[in-house]
This record gives C-alpha cells, sequence and structure tokens, in this order.
C-alpha cells in the first residue's frame, strides 16, 4: 500500500498520536456538543427567562473542559458532557437548593419542548440530564450552582486548611445542588461545595510550559491567546491531555461496564500531579505511569486523593467503603505501565505487542496499522546500533569492564 | 519491613519502572529480588523507535546494605554462555565489573546508577562479544589478578599483591598519609615520591572498614595452596635454606 508521506507512520509517537485520532471525539461532535449547551445558555439568559435576573452562565466541566473526551468502546454508547449552570447573582441565603433546582429545571424543560426533544429533561440526584440523539449520542448534564465562595472557605478553615495555598481558586467555588443534603429544602442553609473552574485552572496550570510555547506560536501568527487558561481545548491538544485519552482507552477495555473502575477524574488528576512538561506522549507516559503507580502504592490505608483545587475534596472517598475501587485502580495502573511500556521500550513502531493491540481495541490499531513505514533506522542491526552506543558511553565516561572472580 | 529495605525497593522501581516492563520486583528475605526479562534499549534518541536491542532472561537479588554489598545477577537463560571467557560463571552468575571500586570511584553509586551503568554495560558488551568483537570496554584478568588490577587502577599503585596489601593495611589502621614519610605500599620511596599523590583520593573514597572489608576480599580470592604446594613455593623462594 503506497501511503502518502504526510500520513506516514515511522515513529512509536507517530503510532500513539494517530491512535489518540481515532479514539478522540470527532471535530463536529465536539461542536455539536458545544453548540448544545452554548443554546441552551443563550435560552437560560433570555429577556423573558426566570432566571435572567440571576444572570445565568454557562460553562463545560470535567473532560469535556480538560480536553480529554474519547469515543465510547462500544458503538451503541453515548457521550457524557459534563455542564455547569452559574447563576451569578443566585444567593443562598434567598433560596434553596430545591428551589434552585426547580428553577433551572422549569427552563430547561421549556428549552426541551421548544426544541422539539424527544425526551423530557431528567431530574437526577445532583444534575438535570438531557438527552441527545442525532448523528451523536449524547447526554448533557447540567449542574444548577451559584457562587460559592463563602462555603468554600468556611469548609477549608473548618478542617484547618491554610488558605494561602488555594487562594487562586477561592472566586471560582460554586455552591451545588444535591437531593440527598440534609438540608436541601432550607433557605441560608451551608450548600455542598465543588470547584470545576479552579480544577481547570490547576489543570492548565500543569501543563503551563507546553501551552505557553504554543500560546507565542499563535501569538506570532496573529492569533492572540491572553493567557494560558483562554486557550479553547479544540485548538491545541498538549501530550498529557493526550496520553490521558490513552489511559482512559486502556481502562474502558480493561473494566468493559464495570462499575468499579478507576473514575477519570482520579487518573486525570494524578497524571497531572506527575506532569513535568514532556514533549511527546510516548515521554509523559514513561514519566506519569510510574509515578502514578507510585502514588498509588504509598498512599496509606484511607486513601486520599485531594481535589488540588479543593482540597477537602478527596477523589478517593468512596474507596473505604468498596474496597474494590482501590483494588482495581493498582491492578489498572500497573497493567497500564506494562502494556503501554511493552510497545514504548519492547517493540519496534511497527511491532504492536497483543496486549497493547488489545487494551486500543484490535479494531483502532487496524486503522492505525497500514501507516506505518519502515525506515532504514528501525531496521538497523543490533551490532551496528550497539557499537555506537558503546561508543557514546565513552563519550560519556562512564565505562565498565567485566570480570571474572573464579568459579 | 526493614526501612533501609523499604528505600530500597522505591529505588529500584524508580530505576526500572520507566522502561523495563517485563521485570517484577520484590522483597525477598530482606532483599529486592528483581526477575524478569531485561530488555537492552539503545539510549540514543535515533535508535529509540527499533525496540531493544537484545533481551536476558535475569535474577538480581540487591541485598538491603546495597552499595556495601555487590548485588548478585544471574542468568535464567542462555542468552549468554555460561562461560568463563563470557565472564559468566557455570552456574548463570554474571560477573558484570569488580564492584567494590566502581562503587568507592562514583559520585552516584545509587542503584539505578549500577543498572544504567556497569549492568547495562555488561549486556551491551556480551552483544559485540558474541559477535566475534573484542570486549568494546576491555576486561578484567580473571580471578584475583584482576581484582588487584582494578584496585591498583584506583590506588595508582603498580599492580603487585604486597603493595596492595600493604596499602589497604594501612588504610585500615587509619595511619595518615603522610607524603613526606615512607610510601604506605611498602616501597623505598617516600609517599610524596611513590604512590602519594595517586593515593591522596583514594584515603578520602575508601573508609577504614572498607579497606578491612577488602583485606579480607583479597584473601578469599587467593588460591587456597595444598600443603605440598606450600612447601615447593617456600623452597622455590628460599632456595639455599633447609626446609626443617
Amino acid at each position: 500500500m503506497n501511503v502518502p508521506k504526510d500520513r506516514q507512520i515511522t515513529s512509536k509517537e507517530g503510532t500513539l498520536r494517530a491512535i489518540v485520532r481515532e479514539i478522540s471525539i470527532p471535530q463536529t461532535y465536539d461542536e455539536n456538543a458545544r453548540g448544545r449547551y452554548r443554546s441552551i445558555g443563550e435560552w437560560l439568559d433570555r429577556p423573558d427567562s426566570k432566571v435572567h435576573h440571576l444572570k445565568p452562565k454557562i460553562s463545560a466541566q470535567g473532560s469535556f473542559a480538560l480536553g480529554t473526551v474519547i469515543r465510547p468502546v462500544g458503538d451503541g454508547d453515548a457521550y457524557d458532557v459534563d455542564v455547569v449552570c452559574e447563576l451569578e447573582k443566585g444567593d443562598h441565603t434567598r433560596m434553596s437548593q430545591a428551589e434552585l433546582k426547580s428553577l433551572v429545571g422549569m427552563e430547561i424543560k421549556a428549552y426541551a419542548t421548544r426544541h422539539q426533544m424527544k425526551q423530557a429533561p431528567q431530574d437526577g440526584r445532583r444534575c438535570w440530564t438531557m438527552e441527545y440523539a442525532d448523528e451523536a449520542d449524547f447526554h448533557m448534564d447540567i449542574l444548577p450552582s451559584i457562587p460559592g465562595t463563602s462555603g468554600y472557605v468556611a469548609s477549608l478553615v473548618a478542617v484547618g486548611y491554610d488558605l494561602e495555598g488555594v487562594r487562586s481558586y477561592t472566586s471560582t467555588a460554586i455552591g451545588i445542588t444535591d437531593k440527598k443534603h440534609d438540608e436541601y429544602h432550607l433557605r441560608g442553609a451551608t450548600w455542598l461545595v465543588s470547584n470545576p473552574k479552579g480544577y481547570l485552572r490547576w489543570f492548565r496550570g500543569r501543563q503551563r510550559q507546553v501551552l505557553e510555547e504554543k500560546r507565542a506560536q499563535m501569538n506570532a501568527a496573529g492569533h492572540v491567546i491572553a493567557s494560558v487558561e483562554d486557550f479553547p481545548n479544540h485548538e491545541v491538544q498538549t501530550p498529557l491531555q493526550d496520553a490521558i485519552k490513552l489511559l482512559k482507552r486502556h481502562r474502558d477495555v480493561m473494566f468493559d461496564g464495570d462499575e468499579h473502575k478507576p473514575i477519570s477524574i482520579v487518573i486525570s488528576t494524578l497524571a497531572a500531579a506527575s506532569y513535568n512538561g514532556e514533549a511527546t506522549i510516548s515521554e509523559t507516559l514513561r514519566n506519569i505511569l510510574p509515578k502514578m503507580q507510585r502514588a498509588i502504592e504509598e498512599l496509606g490505608p484511607v486513601a486520599v486523593i485531594p481535589n488540588p483545587s479543593y482540597p477537602v475534596e478527596n477523589f478517593a472517598d468512596k474507596w473505604p467503603d468498596k474496597p474494590v475501587k482501590r483494588r482495581n485502580f493498582e491492578r489498572w495502573v500497573a497493567q497500564a505501565r506494562q502494556d503501554f511500556l511493552a510497545y514504548l521500550a519492547g517493540s519496534r513502531f511497527d511491532v504492536i505487542p497483543p496486549a497493547f493491540r488489545d487494551s486500543m481495541t484490535t479494531e483502532t490499531i487496524r486503522k492505525v496499522a497500514p501507516f506505518m513505514t519502515l525506515t532504514a533506522v528501525a531496521v538497523a542491526t543490533s551490532a551496528a546500533v550497539a557499537a555506537e552506543e558503546v561508543a557514546a558511553v565513552q563519550a560519556s565516561g562512564t565505562t565498565t569492564k567485566p570480570w571474572f572472580p573464579g568459579e | 519491613m526493614n526501612e533501609a529495605v523499604k528505600i530500597l525497593l522505591r529505588e529500584v522501581k524508580d530505576a526500572l519502572h520507566v522502561d523495563q516492563p517485563f521485570l517484577e520486583i520484590a522483597i525477598r528475605d530482606e532483599a529486592v529480588v528483581v526477575e524478569g526479562t531485561y530488555l537492552l534499549l539503545a539510549k540514543l534518541p535515533a535508535y529509540q523507535d527499533r525496540g531493544p536491542l537484545a533481551e536476558h532472561r535475569i535474577r538480581i537479588e540487591i541485598p538491603a546494605n546495597y552499595p556495601a554489598i555487590e548485588p548478585k545477577v544471574m542468568m535464567q537463560d542462555d542468552s549468554i554462555p555460561w562461560r568463563e571467557s563470557f565472564h559468566c560463571s557455570s552456574r548463570g552468575v554474571c560477573c558484570i565489573t569488580v564492584f567494590e571500586t566502581w562503587a568507592v570511584s562514583q559520585n552516584d553509586p545509587s542503584i539505578g546508577a549500577f543498572l544504567e551503568g556497569p549492568l547495562r554495560n555488561f549486556f551491551l558488551s556480551q552483544l559485540l562479544r558474541q559477535r566475534g568483537k573484542d570486549w568494546p570496554f576491555d576486561e578484567w584478568g580473571h580471578g584475583v589478578d584482576g581484582w588487584i588490577d582494578a584496585v591498583a587502577e584506583l590506588i595508582g599503585c603498580r599492580p603487585r599483591k604486597t603493595e596492595i596489601r600493604n596499602v589497604l593495611e594501612r588504610r585500615r589502621d587509619d595511619d595518615p598519609l603522610d607524603m613526606a614519610a615512607g610510601c604506605p605500599c611498602g616501597g623505598r620511596l617516600s609517599a610524596k615520591d611513590c604512590c602519594g599523590p595517586a593515593l591522596q583520593d583514594f584515603w578520602t573514597q575508601v573508609s577504614a572498614e572498607t579497606a578491612e572489608g577488602w583485606l579480607r576480599r583479597l584473601v578469599d580470592l587467593t588460591p587456597k595452596l595444598t600443603p605440598h604446594e606450600l612447601q615447593r613455593r617456600i623452597h622455590r623462594n628460599r632456595p639455599f635454606r633447609r626446609v626443617q
């Protein structure tokens, strides 16, 4: 098969990039989903909306905000799009969580009716869920919220946390609705706190070095990006985001349908915390996987994986009640390290080891494999390469001689 | 679990988890044991997409008091010949290098440095040797002679057993290195005009306890003579005396 030069894969990095392209959400689906939630935002903010005076703002959270969405493994599975609806003028002393949920719900139901959606919005524990069944099936979970700075500060102070370390995240905290909250119907009560914008800022901050370089390139090309926080995800894809997509695909295949599979937020948090600005996906995986494994191994009997933007929130809070979740995470990260390294260290770039192929799905690899094109370097003999490696060792002054002490 | 073993375990994992997917790392009998397939990898960026240069099934036993005691590397397959001429004993024990002189001459004698340095150099050398080339980094002579050569290179004196022993005994006894006095090697010149300048580093690199350990090693490595061989040797050295 003659492969056009610009599509040829001649390195492991090229293979990883091609796999990421295959498992990523198609651009049209991404734009479609963003268009849908912007449309809801405009609906909520129209002049005769019941929440117009409370200044509603819609923004993405979760993997859509982080730029780590991947296609579901099964054809019939739907995408999840998580969005936050923050009423900027909302005040917990004047409304209860139930009132906020109901207020936003009325508008969302009206939106569904106006747009002749087949299914009415579902009232979930924390969110309103809308089902879209067009080109791509996706659920949109809309989380009603109000500014939550005071609750955020109070909850951190209550456990004696030093606020200095989270000062930059304070202003983005929100209070969210939760039907299981004891004071769900009570005005003036304390609300559950979340901080998706703060998390996004932390996540972007972990990639600052790579994003600053991209920003400089884009600014030079006349496309002005004020700061790394302003980067639209679809305009730049970093090695960390790509590595997380690969890890999530590995997780999805390993735990097909298992409700106790490792959750995405723990994967993203540990991966981003381990990331050191590596410039390629392969370097990123080689760096973060051992560190993630070590981080999990070194957790105490009660695992705590704090939300970097809201440290009292423990992403592993369900592990004590369901030890299988912890065991699954430990099993998964060890397996992922082995499967990725089996390819990155143990194979020539055009030879996909069975374990790695299976973890990315055979279907995905089948689409990538035809573009692999052998290079002279890849087929160089071991002896020829070893001679060059020996010269490098000699140049570095780290030679050592073998010895035989006797039997 | 012993704290030293825990720290060692972490260091071994840090060193191997980055690019050795097929090695299992565990603690057994207060030592860290590494077992499985070792990949000899190219480090030059141009060859990183090529895949491993060679694969060897090995077992490494790293004692808790590393680097005071050297790790034991054993072959678990026949990917290199189990022969003296390939620096591998008939029981499959790999003779990586003269470990003690390597360890004291390193700024970083960590287990990571050992795995990246002597261990990798050993298998890199084996790859070329098996294709009929010379040992690319040379080799030490076998047995006690090679050990003496290695220590002499470190000390900077002549590779003679008596001189090495003299130096080690002086170091063991914590004798100060006086450049104006007789040389610790036992030569007739002053230390300044003999091995003294080269010995200055050695006096800081090697502690009295280490010197004592090396003296024991020298005795262990020296072939034991039968009574008959001993008689003959005494007679050879003193031809004009009657042996009582």
